[in-house]
């Protein structure tokens, strides 16, 4: 398959070639499916260097399972995810007994205007709300509202009903809304109104 | 709606979800390398259990010394090509022998001669028969 032709094709096309040996396909794939592993990881487990170790492994199991896969039965995007939830939660658990406190804060980056201070800001304050859910409605919550899934993926991924979903992501907003409304003013809601 | 104090509305929210969205954790370069070579690793060990022909050209085994000779000359046409002038050539070596003599040496057909002068051997007109080769010598020999 020739370069241009990867950019066009579609998630489950590459694999295919993949398993049949196109090495250009690994490259197309881990560039396009790389940013929303490693962002939906570090979203989980608030550490960039292990999000880029539990994508490694994903990608990893991803590669090894392209041989048997079958087109339609499943999206590459949704099986990622249920890996990378599960490799989340794996990791999650262990590291409970050296305590939450222990998890390092993510990177601080070098805001030069006004704007991107106020973003790095939000998104700061959105982690840590996050951080304070519980696991399930976290995973819920991110992949509804920062990934754009649907809520039948959602639940692929959880492996769980779509009820089931539809209820953690309502108890994860009100809990977000709750832990973040004394920080409304130094979150700069009225800029963006006026 | 009034808008509780103690919950951040539903629009504020969505406020930091796209803030949120709009970061792309752009992979390093070390994690690219770590992730390629993996999948080279996979598909290497993917194509040990191929035949040759199913694997890609970077795990197919190296070409035969057959093969790389017959690429030299353009493939099988090339060496259909070059079999087959190889053949008629034989033939014309075995059969030209009987013409080149009889054209060499004036013994063609009697009803062509013309005895004037040598410079009319060059009008003489040949008869078919004493330029197609011939195998009557080869035959002969068994």
């Amino acid at each position: 398959m020739a370069l241009d032709t990867h950019i066009d094709a579609s998630d489950d096309a590459l694999l295919i070639a993949f398993g049949n040996g196109d090495r250009l396909a690994a490259r197309t794939l881990t560039e396009r499916l790389a940013p929303r592993v490693i962002g939906y990881a570090a979203r989980l487990l608030k550490d960039r260097a292990e999000a880029e170790d539990v994508a490694q492994d994903a990608m990893m199991r991803l590669w090894k399972i392209a041989p048997d896969w079958r087109t339609g039965e499943a999206k590459v995007t949704t099986w990622l995810y249920r890996v990378v939830t599960n490799l989340c939660t794996d990791r999650l658990r262990k590291k409970r007994g050296t305590g939450l406190d222990e998890i390092a804060e993510p990177e601080d980056g070098k805001p030069s205007q006004e704007a991107v201070l106020m973003q790095k800001q939000r998104v700061d304050a959105l982690n840590s709300a996050l951080s304070t859910l519980p696991e399930r409605q976290k995973q819920a919550v991110v992949l509804r509202h920062i990934e754009g899934l649907s809520n039948p993926e959602i639940a692929q991924i959880l492996d769980i009903g779509v009820e089931a979903v539809e209820s953690l992501t309502a108890r994860g907003k009100r809990a977000l809304a709750q832990a973040l409304a004394a920080q409304r003013e130094i979150l700069g809601f009225e800029d963006d109104t006026a | 709606m009034t808008q509780r104090d103690d919950l951040l509305g539903d629009a504020d929210l969505d406020v930091l979800f796209d803030a949120a969205r709009a970061e792309v954790a752009r992979p390093s370069d070390s994690f690219m390398a770590r992730v390629l070579a993996d999948a080279d690793a996979v598909q290497d060990s993917l194509g040990a259990g191929l035949p040759d022909w199913a694997k890609s050209p970077q795990t197919a085994a190296a070409p035969s010394i057959m093969n790389r000779l017959l690429d030299l000359i353009g493939g099988w046409r090339g060496g259909a090509g070059l079999a087959t002038a190889t053949v008629m050539g034989l033939a014309f070596g075995l059969g030209a022998p009987n013409t080149v003599s009889q054209v060499a040496t004036g013994n063609w057909s009697s009803a062509a001669i013309s005895t004037d002068t040598q410079m009319q051997v060059s009008t003489a007109q040949y008869v078919l028969d004493d330029l197609v080769p011939s195998f009557f010598d080869l035959a002969a020999e068994g």
